[in-house]
């Protein structure tokens, strides 16, 4: 061979090596993999810059449905976009948030590029901090643009965090209101190269907490129990406002459905299961899916119905139905009631309020066709003004005020002030939160709905305490406490005294078993329980979430998502004539069949050792649903 | 002596028809109570509104009369700031929450500026001043302002109540909820009137802290984590019940708040604050 052709080879080789690699694009950073940015920033390096994302995950970036984060060439799907905001220092860092490696950098600064052109390979860990960058803040940017950006400080957002499989969002305010906020974005370990970060509406969603809670309240989280309305409440507003926000990438020939959220994450980390969540008037397991067209309607499937499902999104019967189908039973409605045990967890419990939020969206911009931006802009003041309003909880009378219902009830308010807004907008908007059961509903008006339920369901054979579900099995009890924080050493009874009886000397988690003689189901039901009876005691606050300590009485809150109406129990309970049905009735343990399998609903008790054996004592139980009136019980229990 | 009998008993009848007389009198000027309006007005009400309002007025006459100036406090207020606010108050009598609206007739200002945060703080410490006899406020353990929301339709101010210019947990927050043109829209109170401190202050930030880690270690059995994120330990007071406040220190270990009793070193509360 010739010099030339040795010339070619060289020339060849270098072309492989580091320009033009096929994939890649001419702006594609030139930076070793996983490197960290010095301890020295530059400075002067402008504002602006360029990256390489999802818009805003892999799937909808293609438009197909049958990718997972184990699909070849990634990279392919992502979109060069500009970058705003940065403070000039080469780092992802901006006006509005800063971006830090917890993988590779020990929490600090990763990526770093003297010419802000930070495009990556997706197989780059530098990828998911430009991703995060990107989206966070173009989001906070709009919510600035808004009016209600509740912070100065720059949010840090940590890319390959310390979580596995999830993501979280932390406030730390010092005792004088100072605050600093820290989304965690982290790794899937169910998949390998599966990235939290990768799906912008897990940062959008994470990030949105920050601003749900600054507008809420600088001194009280929003989340007040470990199961309320208030936290489902706080979840979906996260998951409704990350998805208005993405809306508009997905073009109307898309097969793509926006209705959906988090359709990567959620959808494809998880190779055994299914876990998004949506904004449709029913489930993915109801035989009308996804228009959903036998709303408001609940039908358990059968052989004498053809198998059909249909359980709608109306409050308050369809709080606490998953929205993901995982199942390829004929009989999904048994299935999910017999089976899905997370009914009053947080993020499943809210699809009722976060479908209302899109219903009313939606019908905003089918009245303002070719003005999304306005709609969107109108729809974020709407939300956030709406906040600021909620009430502040107290350890007197309520501590957790929030529910669906005072929420839609200010956005109603709030619309009525804002002259932005005309008649027709207001009357779409209220008609949207009214087919959602969630604005002029018929409400409980019985002030005696109340009764006391047998204490058993279809895992509850029979109750020792009737009324009561008592567990005082102190392997249960102690690593309950273990994990809420609480002291395990509290509870100091054998395991052979476990006999769901109230045992002198016992620490036990109890349950009432509210029975709804209405019709109407009851939603958001704040229950208060008050003891006077110096033998058994409610345990204060370091273990009691919603100990009353001002009430200067014996007295603890919790919340039950749902207690079964009597409509509802004929409609797809037990049915006579043959039909398949499925065991519910109108008490709160057969609301939710799964209410003890955590400590998330219970309250804690604690009995005298010198507690005469067979002594009655009485508690008083106020149930007071977000859709009725209070209404009051003496619940009694014998000593053992 | 019948005569001398019969007299006696007339004039003892005539006392008593007297004073009886002079009660009717006295009923007629004296000002219902609210409670008592309650009574007269409830039986439009559900059954339910009119038993608590006739236990509240029950509890009240064997606790005594409630003085004139708590009620003379509250009406004062509404002729200040809004005759239709709606007030919540404690069985002991203590302001726990207002409902106005932003129709307010009482007093509002055209030159308010919700965007502006002094005008804002201002207001709302106007309100503060007005209300502190019925919030139950006491010079101790006063109310500090720790944030303000500004915006175009409303405006937040954010109060704590603080020992020694120490914060109050998890109790002690107050909230004022202001319209665009000053109108009060809500307050929401958690205040602790009756709070005395019953421990000593021994405990150093590091052995709280030390504490603080050790609680968290245990708690984290259900989640798996990278390293261990301490912010500093900063003093607190920690409201065991209405009426018991403990020395405090409060120590954020990866997400979690955990409060160790400064005398004793015992963890007073755990919580994991993260959300997902």
């Amino acid at each position: 061979m010739g010099w030339k052709h040795y010339s070619v080879l060289v020339v060849y080789f270098i072309f492989l090596s580091g320009f033009g690699s096929c994939g890649s694009t001419a702006e594609e950073s030139s930076v070793s993999e996983s490197s960290c940015a010095p301890s020295q920033l530059s400075s002067g390096l402008g504002d602006s810059g360029f990256a390489s994302v999802f818009t805003p995950d892999p799937i909808t970036s293609s438009g197909d449905l049958t990718l997972t984060p184990k699909s070849r060439n990634l990279d392919q799907y992502r979109t060069q976009v500009k970058l705003s905001n940065l403070t000039g220092q080469g780092v992802l860092k901006g006006k509005y948030v800063e971006i830090l490696n917890g993988l590779s950098c020990d929490n600090q600064y990763g990526a770093f590029e003297t010419n802000n052109k930070f495009s990556y390979s997706h197989q780059d860990s530098r990828f998911q901090e430009s991703m995060v960058y990107y989206f966070g803040d173009t989001y906070l940017q709009s919510i600035d643009n808004a009016g209600y950006l509740h912070s100065n400080r720059p949010t840090r957002l940590i890319a390959h965090c310390e979580m596995d499989d999830n993501a979280f969002f932390m406030r730390k305010v010092s005792p004088l209101g100072d605050s600093e906020e820290i989304v965690c974005l982290g790794d899937s370990v169910s998949t390998a190269g599966a990235f939290y970060s990768d799906d912008a509406v897990v940062t959008l969603h994470e990030l949105q907490h920050g601003t749900t809670g600054g507008n809420y309240s600088m001194t009280e989280d929003m989340n007040q129990f470990w199961f309320d309305e208030a936290g489902a409440l706080n979840e979906s507003v996260s998951d409704f406002m990350s998805m208005m926000f993405t809306d508009g990438y997905v073009s109307p020939s898309s097969p793509i459905d926006i209705r959906v959220f988090s359709r990567w994450a959620l959808g494809t980390f998880d190779p055994k299961a299914n876990h998004t969540r949506g904004a449709h008037k029913c489930p993915m397991y109801d035989s009308q899916f996804p228009e959903c067209g036998s709303y408001p309607k609940f039908e358990a499937p059968g052989p004498d119905n053809g198998f059909t499902s249909n359980i709608s999104y109306i409050y308050p019967d369809g709080v606490g139905w998953p929205y993901p189908n995982n199942t390829k039973s004929q009989t999904p409605v048994q299935e999910y009631y017999e089976n899905f045990s997370s009914q009053e967890e947080i993020h499943n419990s809210g699809m009722v309020i976060l479908g209302g939020l899109w219903d009313a969206y939606t019908a905003l911009k089918n009245l303002r066709p070719n003005d999304a931006s306005s709609v969107k802009k109108g729809m974020t003041q709407l939300v956030m003004e709406s906040i600021r309003h909620l009430p502040a909880p107290n350890s007197t009378t309520n501590h957790s005020p929030i529910t669906f219902i005072g929420f839609v009830s200010n956005i109603i308010k709030t619309m009525e002030s804002m002259p932005e807004y005309s008649a027709s907008e207001r009357s779409a908007v209220a008609q949207a939160f009214k087919a959602r059961g969630l604005f002029e509903y018929t409400p409980i008006d019985s002030p005696t709905w109340m009764g006391v339920g047998p204490g058993t369901n279809k895992k509850i054979a029979s109750s020792a305490s009737p009324g009561f579900f008592v567990l005082d099995d102190p392997m249960i009890l102690q690593r309950w406490l273990l994990n809420m924080g609480g002291k395990p050493s509290l509870v100091k009874q054998p395991p052979t005294s476990t006999n769901s009886k109230l045992d002198p000397g016992d620490v036990v988690a109890i349950w009432f078993d509210i029975e709804n003689t209405a019709d109407i189901s009851a939603g958001g039901v704040l229950v208060t329980a008050t003891s006077t009876d110096p033998d058994v005691k409610f345990l204060d606050a370091a273990t009691n979430i919603g100990f009353m300590s001002l009430a200067g009485k014996n007295q603890v809150q919790t919340m039950y998502g749902k207690i079964n109406g009597k409509t509802i129990v004929s409609a797809i309970g037990n049915l006579s004539g043959g039909r398949s049905g499925i065991p519910i009735s109108n008490t709160y343990f057969t609301s939710n069949p799964f209410f003890n399998k955590s400590w998330r609903t219970a309250v804690w008790v604690k009995v005298s050792s010198e507690a005469p054996h067979g002594k009655v004592v009485t508690l008083n139980v106020q149930a007071s649903p977000s859709n009725g009136v209070t209404s009051s019980k003496d619940f009694s229990i014998t000593i053992n | 002596m019948n005569k001398k009998w019969f007299l006696f008993v007339a004039s003892v009848a005539g006392f008593c028809f007297g004073l009886n007389r002079f009660g009717s009198y006295l009923d007629s000027v004296h000002e219902a109570t609210p409670e008592e309006k309650a009574i007269k007005t409830s039986q439009f009400r559900p059954v339910e509104e009119k038993d608590l309002a006739k236990q509240r007025l029950e509890k009240q006459k064997k606790i005594g009369p409630v003085s004139k100036t708590f009620e003379a406090n509250w009406e004062d207020f509404k002729k200040q700031f809004g005759s239709e606010l709606k007030p919540e108050f404690s069985e002991d009598g203590k302001l726990i929450a207002i409902q106005g609206s932003r129709k307010a007739a009482g007093q509002t200002h055209s030159d308010f500026n919700s965007k502006d945060s002094k005008q804002v703080l201002s207001r709302a410490e106007e309100i503060l001043s007005a209300s502190q006899d019925l919030l139950g406020v006491k010079s101790d353990w006063p109310l500090k302002n720790v944030s303000v929301k500004t915006g175009p339709m409303s405006a937040q101010a954010y109060f704590v109540q603080s020992y020694q210019g120490l914060r109050v947990f998890p109790v002690g927050s107050v909230k004022l909820d202001l319209g665009k043109q000053g109108e009060v829209l809500a307050l929401n109170s958690d205040y602790a009137s009756d709070l005395k401190i019953v421990n000593q202050d021994k405990l150093d930030a590091l052995s709280a802290t030390h504490k603080a880690v050790e609680a968290f270690g245990d708690s984290t059995q259900s989640q798996k984590s990278k390293g261990v994120l301490v912010q500093d330990a900063s003093k607190a007071i920690w409201a065991v019940d209405k009426d018991s406040g403990k020395y405090a220190f409060r120590v954020i270990v990866s997400g979690r708040e955990i409060f160790v009793d400064s005398e004793t070193g015992e963890i007073l509360s755990n919580r994991d604050r993260r959300v997902h």
